[in-house]
């Protein structure tokens, strides 16, 4: 049984190494054969080894914007998530507050950068708001419709069964809305992701945004390179943390059931 | 004679309901015309007529969940105006909650009235096992089949001993061997029990199958058109389906809605 977890997990991951290996062995010979100079596109060999030598440099940095990711990922959820349950319970605060949040929605959240640099100064502030700002659109509309997509005889069935409004809400529409919460949650990883690197662009002078723009600016494209991967690994891997955790509160979702 | 409310009081009357739907930026939608309905106490009516004839608009305008448009219902000897409470309900779709498993969503009934679960577990237990569920109260809802489902969801409606069960094509969503098992189940049930039932359904002969009076309704705007006593004796056997007496009633009532224009061959 756990032997055949294990084997199972791990022909899962095969696949994807191959391809992953694929791509890598092709880079690596456009690189190495191609003509292609190296401050253009250095190959792969040359990405790693300059990855390894600034090592203390970009865990420094990768630590720095870790932390904004995260902490920008977490206020927006602490305020998206809860205020989308508010909105839901009040006809008036959804008349309110919806139309002007999503009016808000359309403006290119990443041009307010230079704009959150006048507000919140310099480092780790304002790429925390703008990380905030670019996941809280998802995760309130997320939460929103979760909440919202109730089915009407089910309300009818909880007010025949003499359910509360609080009842009704712990434990039927928060309950069914956690799948739609997830789905939010997951595109908001990435998109935090992006945030924080656009805003450290402009706004830091710290993280791996600062150390690609520094990078770009010595034509040093192996570094750039390296840079780009770790933020792969880490925007893929916040990603299946958060899937991970979906898996231990929505088991019983539709999404999470093993094809067999 | 004596006015209708100076006599023998019913558990359900509907005096002269209407309900009109009037849904902003369209015309207005007369689902049921006045009606007037009495149920007595202990006694199973089933409700038939065709689809978008305002059946399940009525029977949640008896429940208290949708307001008349005019006139009036009383249940118990109360005025309907709030949502009753004292009533099992039964939705045409199961609307199990999929993360609970198959007893605790039997066991919501209580939780969802603020009430201790476990003093009720016995009951769950023992209707889950009357209709055949037993060694699947563990299971979530998505491995259950349809007719499964759907037995969870007349357990629920059953499991705190309502005096009133309401069920809304309870079994429509079902295959034809499942719909004759569970029509079975839910006889016996009320058998036993003898609880004030209303069944809103569009099968003729599960009309028959399971009531002492079949209330045949016009198409939208839903008005009574007949009311017909079925005098089959208790227990109804499925043989019964095939007894003369049975395929009358079956019978006049196709010709009611041929009548209608409900049904027609050409
Ligand atoms: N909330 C609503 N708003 C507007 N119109 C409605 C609403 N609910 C029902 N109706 C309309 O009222 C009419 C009666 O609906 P109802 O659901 O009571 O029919 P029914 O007899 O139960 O049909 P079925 O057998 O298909 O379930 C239909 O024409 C329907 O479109
Ligand atoms: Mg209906």
């Amino acid at each position: 049984m756990r032997t055949d977890v294990i084997r199972r997990a791990l022909g899962n991951a095969l696949w994807p190494f191959i391809s992953f290996g694929a791509i890598l062995l092709a880079w690596e010979l456009v690189a190495q054969l191609g003509g292609v100079p190296d401050y253009m596109l250095p190959s792969v060999s040359q990405v790693v080894e300059r990855g390894w030598e600034t090592r203390d440099l970009l865990i420094t940095h990768g630590r720095w914007t870790i932390l904004e990711i995260v902490g920008g990922f977490a206020l927006s959820a602490l305020i998206a998530i809860p205020l989308g349950m508010v909105i839901v319970t009040s006809r008036l605060l959804e008349r309110l507050l919806y139309p002007p949040i999503v009016a808000l929605n359309s403006v290119p959240k990443v041009g307010l950068a230079p704009l959150f640099v006048v507000w919140f100064g310099f480092g780790m502030a304002p790429t925390i708001a703008m990380t905030a700002l670019v996941t809280f659109f998802p995760l309130l509309v997320n939460t929103v419709m979760g909440l919202r997509s109730v089915d009407a005889e089910m309300i009818h069935l909880a007010r025949v069964m003499a359910a509360t409004r609080l009842r009704l809400f712990l434990k039927v529409r928060l309950p069914h809305a956690l799948p739609s919460i997830f789905a939010g949650l997951k595109v908001a990883t990435s998109l935090a992701v992006i945030g924080a690197l656009v805003s450290e662009f402009i706004a830091s002078d710290r993280g791996w945004g600062y150390v690609l723009v520094s990078a770009g600016g010595q034509l040093d494209t192996a570094l750039i390179f390296a840079v780009m991967i770790l933020l792969s690994a880490v925007a893929t891997a916040f990603f299946y943390l958060v899937a991970a955790v979906e898996r231990l509160v929505v088991p019983w979702h539709s999404s999470q059931r093993q094809p067999h | 004679m004596a006015p209708p409310s100076a006599m023998a009081p019913s558990y359900i009357a509907a005096r002269d309901v209407t309900k009109v739907f009037d849904v902003r930026g369209r015309d207005k939608v007369h689902a049921v015309d006045p009606i007037g309905l009495t149920v007595d106490k202990g006694e199973f009516v089933a409700l038939l007529g065709p689809s978008g004839c305002g059946k399940s608009t009525l029977l949640s305008m008896i429940a208290g969940l949708t307001p008349a448009t005019s006139g009036d219902v009383v249940v118990d000897g109360r005025a309907v105006t709030a949502p009753l409470t004292d009533l099992g309900f039964v939705f045409q779709k199961d609307l199990l909650l999929p993360w609970r498993d198959v007893l605790s969503n039997v066991l919501v009934q209580f939780e969802m009235r603020g009430q201790r679960t476990d003093r009720h577990r016995e009951t769950a237990l023992r209707l889950l096992h009357s209709v055949g569920l037993e060694g699947m109260e563990r299971r979530l809802p998505h491995e259950l089949s349809g007719g499964m489902r759907q037995r969870v969801a007349i357990c629920r409606a059953l499991v705190h001993d309502p005096p009133l069960l309401l069920l809304d094509e309870p079994l429509g969503a079902l295959d034809a061997l499942t719909r004759d098992q569970l029509r079975i189940d839910i006889q016996r049930i009320w058998s036993r029990d003898r609880k004030t039932a209303v069944l809103v359904t569009h099968d003729i002969e599960e009309a028959v199958f399971l009531a002492q009076r079949v209330i045949v309704m016009t198409p939208r705007p839903g008005r009574i058109h007949a009311d017909i006593p079925i005098e089959l004796p208790f227990p109804r056997r499925l043989e019964v389906k095939e007894t003369p007496e049975f395929l009358g009633y079956v019978r006049t009532i196709r010709q009611q809605f041929e009548a209608l224009g409900v049904i027609h061959e050409d």
